[in-house]
C-alpha cells in the first residue's frame, strides 16, 4: 500500500547536520573520545529515523476511514455551528497521531477544539469535534483533515490529507423574527409595520355617510336612521413589494478590509430585507455585475427570508464593472407589475452617453420607482490618525468624490432620490431610505 | 535537576577542570593571563545567565576578544610578552564563551552537539598543550601556553598530511590525550544531551502527551459546552463525547529503540578501537556512510503524490 513519505522536520535535520559536523571535527583529533560523542548523536538520530519509518510504515490516507456528522451546512452569522468527523486508522501500530481539521480565519472556535494530539492505537477510533462562530458572511470550506503522525522525539513526522472537506455557508442574520427581535427597542412593532387601508378586509374601520356608488350589503342598517344612512368601512392589509438590487462590479471592493462597499451593500440589503419581511412585505435580491450573479424572486415570510440569506450569504465581487443600464434591465424584466427598486451600489458607474436617463426612463416607463443608495465616501475609509494622513486620503478620495456626485447629480435630475448614507452605519440610515422608497407602487 | 542543567553543568565543570590543571601549574600566575582569562570567563557568564543575549552587545564583545588574541600573538612591540600572555589567557578560557549552549533548550540540537563537540575539542587540545609544556621546564604561562598550542596543533596537522600520505605511524598529539575525569565530565554532559532530547514532544518542540504530562483534572479537557450557545442537544452530546488525547499505555518510553542502536554504535566503536586501532576509523567511515545514506534514501521516497502536502 503507498504512503506518504517521511519528512524531517527542523530539529531532525539540526541534529543530524550537527552530529555530522561534530563528527569530521572530532576526525581531525582522530581522539576515541571525541568521536564517541558525535558518533553516539548521529546513530541516535539515524536509529530514531529508521524505527520511525518502519512503524508507521503505510500511513497514508488509504489507512483511514472518516465520516463527518452533526456538521452545520448552514449558519447564520456570528451565531454557532459544529463541526465533527469520526476517525477510524488501520495502521500496522499505534502511532503519536496530531489530527487538526483547518477552518476559514474567520471562524472562532468556541467549544471543543479542531486539534487533538494524541496516542492513536488502530483499535481507538477518535472522535473530532468542536463549535465555532462565524464572524464573516459567505461560503467557506472546512478541511481537509490534517493527519501528521509523529517521531516521538521530534526528529521526523509523516502526514496524510483526507478529502473531507465541507461547505458551510454563512448567512446574513435575517429572518423574520431576528428582524422584529433586532428593531422592537426602537421601532413599532411588526404588526404596526403592516400597512392598512380601507379595502374588504375582515376588522371594522369606521362608519361613514352612505355614497351612491356604495354597496347596500355594507349598509349599517341599526346605525342609520331616516335622514342620514351610514356604511361600515372595513380594513385590509396591504402588502407591498421590493426589489433589492446590489452592485457587484469591481468598484464595490473600495473600503477598508472587512467594511468594503460590497459588505455595506450586503448588510444593508439584510437590513432593509429584515424590515420589509417583518411588515409581511414581499422582497426579491438581484446581484448583479455585468451579468445576473444572484437572483431571488419576490418572496414573502419564511421561505422568502430563508431564500434570501442564503443569496446575501453567496453573493461576492466579481472582476468586472457593473453595469447599471443591464442591471435596471435586468430587473424590469424580472418584474410583473409596478415594484420599487433599491439599488445599492458605490455610484461609480462610469455611464456612456444617455445610459442613465433611458435606463430610468425605461423603468419608470413601466411604472417601477428607482431608489438608488450608495456610501459617502467621505466616511467610506475610517479617518486617519494624523492630520496629515487624513490630508493625504482626502487627496486620493477626491476623483472617487467627483465621480460619485457626478452620478448621483445625472441620477437626481432624472428624479431618482439618491440617499448617501454615512458608512458604515447603514442600519442607522435605513429608516430614512425606507421612507423614500415608494411602497405603494408594489401594493398587492 | 532539569534537562538544561544535566548537559549544562557537566559541561562547565569539564572545561573548568581543564582551566584549573592550567592555572594551577602556572608557576608565574601573571597578571595579563588572569586578566584575559578572567574577562572571558566574566562575558561568557554574562551571557550564559541571560544577562547579555543582545547579539549588538555579544557580537562585537566576541570580535574585541578575537582581535585581542590576534594583535597579542604577534611577537612584535608594543605589546610583547604581555600580549601575548592576554592572548593566552582569552583563547584558554574562550570555550567558557559558547558553552551556554549546550544546555540552553531554546538552541537547536546540532548547536547543542557542535558547542558540546567543540569544548571536547578545546579541552583535549588544552590537555595535550599542558603535556607538551611539561618537559621544557619553562614557567607555565600565558605566553607559553599560547605558543605551545600553536606548536601542538602544527603537529596534529602534520601529522594528519603524513597519515594521508602513507606513513605508518605519525605523531599525532591529540589522538593520545586521555583523562579520566575529563573522559567521565564529557561523557555526562552527552548523557544530559540525550536525555533532554528523550522528552517526547512533536516535530515542533510541542511537549507530546504522556502519562506524567497530562492532567486528568485539566478543566480544558472538561468538555462542557457553554450553555449560551445556539446548538442542538444532539450537537452538545457529540462536542462533549469528543476524544481527549490519550496517552500509551504500555509502549516502549520514545526513543527507546534509537537509544539501544546510539549504545550499540558506540561499544561497537569502542569495542574495534581496542582491538583493531587502525581498522576502527574504516569501519567508523563504513558506519557514517550507511547511516547518512539510509536517512538520505528515506527521505526520498516518494511513494504517492497524494500522501501528504509536503509531496
Amino acid at each position: 500500500m503507498a504512503s506518504s513519505r517521511v519528512v524531517l522536520s527542523g530539529r531532525g535535520a539540526a541534529i543530524v547536520g550537527g552530529s555530522v559536523v561534530a563528527l569530521l571535527l572530532g576526525l581531525l583529533t582522530l581522539n576515541l573520545l571525541l568521536l564517541l560523542l558525535p558518533t553516539a548523536v548521529l546513530a541516535l538520530a539515524a536509529g530514531e529515523l529508521l524505527l520511525f519509518d518502519r512503524a508507521t510504515r503505510g500511513f497514508g490516507p488509504e489507512r483511514f476511514r472518516w465520516q463527518r456528522l452533526e456538521n452545520s451546512a448552514e449558519v447564520p452569522l456570528d451565531t454557532a455551528g459544529s463541526m465533527a468527523i469520526d476517525l477510524g486508522f488501520d495502521g500496522a501500530g499505534p502511532v503519536y497521531a496530531e489530527v487538526f481539521d483547518p477552518q476559514p480565519e474567520s471562524f472562532e472556535v468556541v467549544a471543543g477544539s479542531p486539534r487533538l494530539l494524541s496516542w492513536w492505537s488502530p483499535d481507538a477510533p477518535i472522535r473530532l469535534a468542536y463549535a465555532y462562530r462565524p464572524r464573516e458572511r459567505g461560503r467557506f470550506r472546512i478541511g481537509p483533515t490534517i493527519v501528521v503522525a509523529h517521531d516521538p522525539l521530534g526528529f521526523a513526522f509523516r502526514m496524510a490529507k483526507l478529502e473531507n472537506r465541507w461547505e458551510v455557508l454563512v448567512t446574513p442574520a435575517l429572518s423574520v423574527e431576528e428582524a422584529a427581535a433586532g428593531w422592537a427597542a426602537t421601532r413599532p412593532s411588526p404588526t404596526d409595520l403592516t400597512r392598512r387601508r380601507v379595502g374588504t378586509g375582515s376588522e371594522f374601520r369606521s362608519l361613514r355617510e352612505y355614497l351612491p356608488t356604495d354597496d347596500a350589503r355594507r349598509i349599517a342598517w341599526r346605525r342609520s336612521g331616516l335622514e342620514k344612512v351610514y356604511v361600515r368601512e372595513h380594513e385590509e392589509e396591504v402588502h407591498a413589494d421590493l426589489l433589492i438590487v446590489v452592485d457587484a462590479g469591481w468598484e464595490m471592493r473600495l473600503g477598508p478590509p472587512g467594511g468594503e462597499a460590497f459588505e455595506q451593500a450586503i448588510a444593508g440589503a439584510t437590513v432593509l430585507a429584515g424590515r420589509s419581511l417583518a411588515g409581511a412585505d414581499r422582497v426579491g435580491l438581484l446581484v448583479y455585475s455585468d451579468r445576473v450573479e444572484e437572483f431571488v424572486p419576490l418572496r414573502r415570510g419564511f421561505e422568502g427570508a430563508r431564500e434570501l440569506t442564503q443569496a446575501l450569504a453567496r453573493a461576492a465581487i466579481c472582476p468586472r464593472p457593473f453595469d447599471f443600464e443591464g442591471a435596471l434591465h435586468a430587473a424590469v424584466e424580472r418584474l410583473s407589475k409596478p415594484t420599487p427598486v433599491v439599488l445599492l451600489s458605490t455610484l461609480r458607474i462610469r455611464p456612456t452617453g444617455t445610459s442613465i436617463d433611458v435606463a430610468v426612463g425605461d423603468l419608470r416607463a413601466r411604472g417601477h420607482r428607482l431608489v438608488v443608495v450608495g456610501p459617502d465616501p467621505a466616511r467610506l475609509f475610517p479617518p486617519p490618525p494624523e492630520d496629515l494622513a487624513e490630508r493625504a486620503v482626502a487627496y486620493v478620495r477626491a476623483p472617487l468624490r467627483a465621480d460619485i456626485d457626478r452620478t448621483a447629480a445625472r441620477l437626481r435630475a432624472c428624479g431618482v432620490p439618491v440617499t448617501l448614507y454615512p458608512a458604515p452605519d447603514l442600519r442607522g440610515a435605513a429608516d430614512a431610505i425606507l421612507e423614500s422608497v415608494p411602497l405603494e407602487l408594489g401594493v398587492s | 535537576m532539569n534537562a538544561r542543567a544535566a548537559a549544562g553543568i557537566p559541561a562547565y565543570l569539564a572545561y573548568a577542570y581543564i582551566a584549573a590543571l592550567f592555572l594551577v601549574s602556572d608557576s608565574a600566575l601573571d597578571l595579563p593571563t588572569l586578566l584575559g582569562v578572567g574577562v572571558t570567563v566574566t562575558l561568557g557568564a554574562l551571557t550564559s545567565v541571560g544577562a547579555v543575549r543582545d547579539r549588538l552587545l555579544v557580537g562585537p564583545a566576541w570580535a574585541a576578544l578575537a582581535l585581542g588574541v590576534a594583535i597579542g600573538a604577534l611577537p612584535t612591540e608594543p605589546f610583547g610578552p604581555a600580549g601575548a600572555a592576554l592572548a593566552g589567557g582569552i583563547v584558554l578560557a574562550s570555550p567558557f564563551l559558547w558553552i551556554e549552549y549546550v544546555g540552553r533548550s531554546d538552541a537547536s540540537p546540532g548547536t547543542r552537539v557542535l558547542a558540546l563537540e567543540a569544548m571536547a575539542i578545546f579541552g583535549t587540545l588544552g590537555l595535550a598543550t599542558l603535556v607538551a609544556l611539561a618537559p621544557t621546564g619553562h614557567d607555565v604561562t600565558g605566553q607559553a601556553y599560547l605558543a605551545a598550542m600553536a606548536a601542538v596543533v602544527g603537529a596534529q596537522f602534520h601529522g594528519l598530511i603524513a597519515l594521508l600520505g602513507g606513513a605508518a605511524a605519525p605523531a599525532l598529539p591529540l589522538s593520545t590525550i586521555f583523562d579520566p575525569i575529563f573522559l567521565a565530565l564529557v561523557a555526562l554532559a552527552t548523557l544530559g544531551l540525550l536525555l533532554d532530547w528523550a522528552i517526547p514532544r512533536n516535530a515542533l518542540g510541542e511537549a507530546l502527551p504522556w502519562s506524567w504530562s497530562v492532567d486528568p483534572d485539566d478543566p480544558d479537557l472538561g468538555g462542557r459546552v457553554p450553555p449560551e450557545l445556539p446548538l442542538r442537544p444532539d450537537q452538545r452530546a457529540t462536542i462533549e463525547s469528543r476524544t481527549r488525547p490519550r496517552v500509551p499505555a504500555t509502549a516502549a518510553p520514545p526513543g527507546f529503540g534509537a537509544f539501544l542502536v546510539a549504545g550499540g554504535a558506540v561499544a561497537l566503536l569502542i569495542v574495534a578501537a581496542d582491538r583493531v586501532p587502525v581498522d576502527a576509523l574504516l569501519f567508523l567511515a563504513v558506519g557514517l556512510a550507511a547511516a547518512e545514506g539510509a536517512v538520505v534514501a528515506l527521505l526520498h521516497r516518494r511513494l504517492t503524490p497524494t500522501g501528504g502536502l509536503a509531496a
